[in-house]
């Protein structure tokens, strides 16, 4: 019996470990900052990198969900930008309150995420090029939308989504929160996320124990939309501006969150809170380069080195 | 005889491997020698296919030596094996779907013209003399994706004769094969014998294990329990060495006393795809508490019958009903709702999801069941899982180990208890126990006699006589896309074997 | 059914594709159908093609005399370009010239290949909006070779060029610079304080104005430069994020000033600090567009000023040199340096209202 026991503990931990190397990794990384700069482990700091990570988790979520069901989505970050323009085009244009404005910006995200899903699920088609072209679209629409200009003249009720506050807490890690608490609860306690593992996992499988693979599939990548909408309206409230150059290369951090946080590209396997802890670790990893100092050009081979590190260590899972 | 005659082959000293807690191989020791064909036996896990991947240098043991013509290799790459004459012949297929049989055959050593250019035809020329010199019934310019399983496996074999063979493995090589296929196994085993080769042969099935080998060596939970010549050793003597106890498996009539209502109707049925066997006019009846036996070589149309039916290939005519209410739309949704489970012959790629839990796997089906809103309750999921966990005897770590640690047999009942979960009238079982040990084989026997008396409709398709000879109340044999005969049990017992094979090979 | 959906829905996919390209990538246009460029502006535009089957001629011949294609391969499709692009447009439209406008979007390579497809398409005149001084050079000597006049805007590339048109980038930082000594001698009394720069190392136009800022301020002992950043990623997200931790890294009262060096700059630095609620960091800048001047204009933004050039002048002087150059006159020097001009909180309404006057006039020419 005793054996058994041991067995037993010794695989869970083994395997807490690998599912998320990152998170020593980014102890690491804190203590070695907070060693080398005085301003890096204060709360106000911790407040400033909260922020920022904010809409790059959000869009680390969507992404997740997409690459667990063996997708991707490349088209997220443009669809920052042209969500983000139709949010200001609504206020400054239509004259639309901000709640509406959100609506606006939420179900034209859904829309470009059903777009990409009924192409990639019904027809068959590969994720990558699919999203590709998406994301060319996403963007031109984006500048076509004000002539290449910027939209400004957003109110504060506005703004305050990517600027505010709500006591000492920034309201997107507000917006953060709740969405990582709503994803995981749906990536671990829904028949939802059941489907999306099985489907990631084996699509014939899936499909022959009655899962409607088409229909979920989309509905993944709606919510992928949705939240690269959440993302958009962030960073423009963010930025007081709707900018069609905005978000521009944003889906590679949502994959390399995703890869970081040990979610399998080629879908079926990973936490959805492992994509919430790589987007963090990219995020502190910058502001880390950023108050120790380090070039601007060291930076870059610091975090292609830290992309390594991480995919190393969660191949090690293949024992 | 000399010394450097008599050294074996193969020689491995006290090889130990643990995965994480779990060991694996505890100190086996065992030889081959030149033209012995070793049959090695034992239940799911006990550990061949671990000791066969250390062979061929897929793992490393823990510790322990390898010898190989009397050389030590204490970090043996499968390169390096490969170099030495080791061919591995493996349960999973592992061939290049879009390539072709002798693409496959050559792949890695491909005859060449200079540095990287491929000789195409003397590739072709040598992969069609291989065939024929071993009588293989392939065309060597056939894509592999459009062979069936059998075949697959035979490519499988003819890529590991390719090279150049001083050990053969063959890791449950007849677990797909039909009986055609097997009788080129019969022939290619002697050749290579006689060429000097040593060869270990894997399988559950004893009845060939004893034809063809020499020596028996028996595995139980990792260890060399019992080595033997062949001669005398009967086939319940190896069942007792495995298992430590004696299994019967024998025929019981039915014991349902229920009304036997038809659960399946099939009229008429007809479903053609382009190069693909055709379905015509296919009529059959699976009634509530009868085991139905469908019996066919590969490509008699068994599999695509039931394709047909879930909607996977065309259906042009003919009708079906699932409890006298006719199916208009064929998907594997609409039938599970109707009642119908489908254990599918592939278990790897259309069984389980290997990346998942057992948990998840056994709940796929069932979700909507157990969950309220698209919220799972996690208790009664759990005592689901718990329930057919226990009443399959599926031995694991727990429900939340992921399938790919678990042995095959293992697997084939996640996939039984996954079907078994969703409470159907209707269970079509597709080669359900293929690769499975003797003990895990029995089990899943008496649990399909137990569905069957409580009520269950249940279609077995198997390739394997004696399987249905035990389970069956009735047989169909089919042929070409037609249901070429269909024999009831007598009194007596089951019909005879050379009958249904007469059914299966020459027709009505 | 399933074809027919397929179908539409590529037919979508295409659509969406098409419009997607038709506004910022130049580079599809750069093949066979870059004679669109030209027709798909307006109607002032096809009243000169009328003159095309002229040009054509006498571009085989090269003679001088009456109207040349002109060709800008410009930058990207900001207000700036935008700008320039139009203000040059109508010029040569008034001079009767065919002109054609295309956008590289910084890609070297495109930009190359732009060059080459409007010589090709017989234009005399070529004004380049360069990516850097060195990668077009051999370009432009086989232009010159073709007897093409080149005239380079904004980047210095006087080797092969005939003429240059570009904003002093140092008078650009040095007028920064002055405002921004000009604040601080205000709010301490006397010239001191603790800047922060955000620069580059990697644009000449940016590195330039940080040296320009860099030399006023070596004037002032007390001015004391804590922090010299140079991005890889200028995108004002990014820079955003760069002031966030500059922000950190200096806590409430020990930095007075930040300088960027270019538009996404000062826009990033701007979100950071408002957000931040930073009033002690006073932001300057550089570069115009409707976000800087809205933030100049608002009372939680703290950017005090920015210095633009005029895109305006510059289309319109590139043109009429080019003409000159082509007529064979000759002009007193080859380099024109616009005027630069220092936007305030103080004057940024008026200036708006200038500004929208003049563009105004140029409506019929945006392409």
């Amino acid at each position: 019996m005793k054996p058994a026991l041991d067995t037993k503990r010794h695989i869970s931990i083994g395997s807490h470990l690998l599912r998320f190397g990152i998170l020593y990794l980014l102890a690491l990384l804190i203590l070695a900052a907070s060693l080398l700069s005085d301003r890096f482990f204060t709360v106000s700091n911790f407040l400033n990198v909260l922020r920022q990570a904010s809409p790059v988790i959000i869009l680390a979520l969507g992404e997740g969900l997409v690459i667990i069901t063996a997708g991707i989505d490349l088209s997220v970050g443009a669809l920052v930008a042209l969500t983000g323009m139709a949010a200001a085009g609504a206020i400054s244009f239509w004259g639309l309150p901000t709640p509406a404005a959100l609506a606006v910006a939420l179900v034209l995200g859904v829309a470009f995420g059903i777009f990409n899903g009924v192409i990639v699920a019904r027809f068959n088609i590969s994720a990558m090029i699919v999203t590709l072209a998406t994301m060319n679209a996403a963007r031109g629409i984006a500048y076509l939308y004000n002539d290449g200009a910027q939209i400004i003249g957003l109110p504060a009720g506005f703004t305050d989504i990517g600027r505010g506050y709500l006591g000492p807490i920034p309201i997107p890690a507000i917006i953060m929160v709740v969405l990582v608490a709503v994803m995981v609860f749906v990536m671990g306690k829904t028949v939802f996320g059941k489907y999306l593992y099985a489907i990631g996992g084996n699509e014939d499988v899936a499909r022959l124990a009655g899962i409607a693979v088409v229909r979920t599939k989309i509905a993944a990548y709606a919510v992928c939309g949705m939240l690269s909408a959440v993302a958009g309206v962030i960073y423009a409230a963010r930025m007081n501006m709707g900018d069609p150059a905005m978000g521009e290369g944003l889906e590679m951090d949502a994959i390399a969150s995703v890869v970081l946080g040990g979610i399998n590209l080629y879908g079926g396997q990973g936490s959805i809170l492992g994509a919430v802890i790589g987007a963090t670790f990219i995020a502190v990893l910058g502001n880390a380069l950023n108050m120790t100092g380090v070039s601007n050009f060291w930076q870059l081979v610091v975090k292609a080195a830290a992309l390594i590190i991480a995919a190393l260590i969660y191949t090690k899972k293949k024992v | 005889m000399g010394t450097a005659e008599r050294a074996p082959v193969v020689d491995l000293r006290d090889i130990s491997k643990r995965f994480g807690g779990t060991v694996a191989l505890d100190r086996v020791s065992l030889t081959v020698g030149r033209g012995e064909i070793l049959g090695l036996i034992g239940e799911n896990g006990a550990g061949k296919s671990t000791l066969m991947n250390i062979m061929s240098g897929a793992l490393w043991p823990d510790s322990g030596e390898i010898r190989l013509d009397g050389r030590l290799h204490s970090r043996l790459s499968p390169a390096q094996a490969q170099h030495l004459g080791v061919q591995i012949v493996h349960q999973e297929l592992s061939l290049l779907p879009e390539m072709t049989v002798a693409e496959n055959i050559f792949l890695g050593k491909e005859p060449r013209r200079g540095p990287g250019v491929i000789r195409r035809q003397a590739c072709i020329d040598q992969a069609r003399q291989l065939l024929e010199q071993f009588s293989i019934p392939l065309d060597p310019r056939q894509k592999v994706a459009e062979l069936s399983a059998a075949q697959k496996q035979l490519v499988e074999i003819c890529k590991s004769l390719a090279g150049q063979v001083k050990v053969l493995i063959l890791d449950e090589p007849t677990s797909s094969l039909t009986e055609r296929e097997m009788a080129c196994l019969q022939r290619i085993l002697p050749l290579l014998r006689e060429q000097g080769a040593a060869i270990i042969f894997i399988s559950h099935k004893l009845d060939e294990v004893r034809a063809l080998c020499d020596t028996l060596a028996v595995l139980r939970d990792g260890s060399l329990v019992k080595t033997a010549p062949m001669d005398g050793v009967t086939e319940e003597d190896m069942v007792r060495f495995m298992v430590g106890r004696n299994i019967r498996d024998q025929y019981t009539p039915p014991a349902y006393d229920g009304p036997p209502r038809p659960v399946l109707e099939i009229r008429g049925l007809c479903s053609a795809r382009y190069g693909e066997v055709s379905l015509q006019d296919v009529s059959l009846e699976v009634r509530a508490g009868e085991i139905v036996g469908m019996f066919g070589l590969i490509g008699s149309g068994r599999t695509e019958l039931i394709q047909a039916l879930h909607g996977l290939r065309p259906i042009q005519g003919g009708s079906v009903a699932v409890e006298g209410e006719p199916v208009t739309r064929f998907s594997p949704r609409q039938l599970i709702r109707r009642g119908v489970a489908w254990v599918t012959e592939d278990r790897r790629h259309e069984g389980v999801c290997l990346s998942m839990s057992i948990a998840n796997n056994i709940a796929l089906p069932i979700y909507r069941q157990v969950s309220r809103l698209g919220v799972i309750r996690g208790k009664d999921l759990a005592a689901v899982v718990q329930t057919y966990m226990e009443r399959l005897a599926i031995k694991a770590a727990g429900p939340g180990a992921p399938c790919q640690t678990l042995s095959g047999g293992n697997q084939q009942k996640v996939v039984l208890a996954k079907w078994l979960a969703a409470g159907p009238r209707l269970l079509i079982l597709d080669e359900p126990t293929r690769g499975i040990d003797v003990g895990s084989k029995t089990e899943i026997h008496r649990l399909i006699r137990q569905l069957r008396d409580a009520g269950m409709a249940i279609l077995v398709i198997s390739s394997e006589m004696p399987e249905l000879f035990s389970l069956a109340d009735r047989l169909l044999v089919m042929k070409n896309g037609v249901i070429s005969g269909q024999l009831p049990r007598g009194a007596d017992g089951p019909p005879a074997e050379d009958a249904v094979m007469k059914l299966a090979t020459i027709g009505a | 059914m399933k074809k027919s959906l397929s179908l539409l829905l590529s037919l979508a996919l295409v659509l969406l594709l098409l419009a997607g390209c038709a506004q910022d990538a130049a580079a599809p246009a750069a093949d066979g159908d870059t004679a669109d460029t030209g027709a798909t502006t307006d109607a002032a535009d096809t009243a000169d093609t009328a003159d095309t089957a002229d040009t054509a001629d006498t571009a085989d011949t090269g003679a001088s005399g009456d109207a040349p294609m002109i060709g800008f391969a410009n930058y990207s499709t900001i207000s700036y370009f935008m700008n320039m692009g139009a203000a040059a447009h109508k010029t040569a439209a008034e001079a009767g010239c065919e002109f054609h406008e295309l956008y590289h979007g910084g890609d070297a390579a495109v930009l190359a290949d732009q060059i080459e497809d409007l010589a090709a398409m017989g234009c005399q005149i070529l004004i380049t909006e360069v990516t850097d001084d060195q990668s077009m050079v051999n370009t432009f000597q086989e232009l010159k070779d073709q007897g093409i006049i080149i005239v380079s805007c904004d980047i210095r590339t006087q080797e092969n060029v005939d003429y240059w048109i570009a904003s002093d980038n140092y008078q650009i930082g040095r007028t920064s610079g002055e405002n921004a000594v000009a604040y601080l001698t205000e709010k301490y009394g006397e010239a001191r304080g603790t800047v922060a720069i955000l620069s580059s190392k990697t644009t000449t136009s940016m590195i330039e104005r940080a040296e320009g800022f860099k030399e006023v301020l070596a004037d002032y002992p007390n001015i004391e430069i804590v922090d010299e950043q140079f991005p890889t990623d200028f995108s004002a997200v990014n820079m955003m994020t760069l002031t966030d931790d500059i922000l950190q890294l200096y806590g409430e009262g020990s930095l007075d000033v930040i300088f960027a060096s270019n538009q996404t700059q000062v826009e990033g630095a701007n979100s950071a600090i408002v957000t931040a609620g930073r009033q002690d960091v006073a932001l300057f800048g550089v570069d115009d567009s409707d976000a800087i001047y809205e933030a100049l204009q608002d009372p939680n933004s703290t950017l005090q000023s920015t210095v633009v050039q005029d895109p305006i002048a510059m289309g319109v002087q590139a043109v009429t040199a080019g003409l000159a150059l082509y007529n064979g006159e000759t002009l007193d020097g080859d380099t024109y340096n616009p005027d630069v001009m220092l936007v305030t909180r103080d004057n940024v309404a008026e200036f708006i209202e200038n500004n929208a006057a003049q563009v105004a006039e140029l409506e019929d020419y945006y392409n």
